[in-house]
């Protein structure tokens, strides 16, 4: 029962700090803050675009977007595309099987 | 002495607890902006840009972000966690590695406390693990 509880807390904190890690390496590491503000910026037009195309509104609105996600919240920005970018690998998948594989190895 | 230090770290702790101000309210409107590009994205593909799409847009708009939007929000943030695989994670954290676990445990118990997985068992149990996947629909 013990290692049940164990289990969801290891997996809980393992989600937590691979997708707080981002941003606190944007605040130490200031060319890793850069990198990923453009790849941000990039990802957001892109997706905008996708949604409605080529124009003016998309500029407008990718505009307000970059605006709000990643210069004023940028932290929020950055853990949301981390989140995003991690579940979208299946990486959170592998957080969780490896960690139960894990726990088997080390139960005693 | 004392009283000016607490100032003074109350002060440097304080921009940290205070710069969460306005972030439920900017992130809100952001939100907003995504609910109306997928409204314009899905009527925009099923009735092209003309001046019933226009239509459909507004009322679709009027109703879904400034109506109802307590009730609109909440499920398109739930329909971005199903499309971005969090109903698949959701599986794993709750249901199969649980009853994995539990699995392992048991196993443990037959084969005696304290004994570590030889490699073949390992591969068994991750068989296991694809078998319940699948029995699940992933």
């Amino acid at each position: 029962m013990n290692e049940k509880g164990n289990f969801l807390f290891v997996i809980i904190g393992l989600m937590i700090g691979a997708v707080v890690l981002l941003p606190i390496l944007m605040y130490i590491f200031p060319p890793i803050d850069i990198i990923i503000k453009i790849i941000l910026v990039f990802s957001i037009f892109m997706m905008v675009r996708g949604f409605l195309g080529n124009g003016v509104l998309t500029l407008l609105v990718s505009g307000i977007l970059i605006y709000f996600l990643v210069i004023k919240w940028w932290w929020v920005g950055a853990t949301g595309w981390m989140a995003i970018t991690l579940a979208s690998l299946g990486i959170f998948s592998v957080l969780i099987w490896g960690s139960q594989t894990l726990m088997m190895f080390t139960k005693k | 002495m004392l009283l000016t230090m607490l100032t003074l770290g109350f002060s440097q702790l304080m921009p940290p607890l205070l710069f969460l101000d306005g972030l439920i309210g900017d992130m809100t409107f952001v939100l907003k902006i995504f609910v109306l590009m997928t409204i314009v994205s899905y009527v925009v593909q099923h009735l092209g840009k003309g001046p019933l799409a226009l239509l459909v847009i507004a009322v679709m708009a009027w109703f879904i972000i400034f109506d109802y939007f307590i009730y609109f929000g909440g499920i398109y943030i739930l329909y971005m966690l199903a499309l971005f695989g969090g109903v698949q994670l959701a599986m794993d954290f709750f249901i199969v590695g649980p009853q994995m676990l539990a699995g392992g445990q048991h196993g443990a118990g037959q084969e005696g406390e304290g004994e570590h997985m030889t490699g073949l068992e390992l591969k068994e149990k991750q068989h296991q693990m694809m078998q319940m996947r699948k029995r699940a629909g992933f």
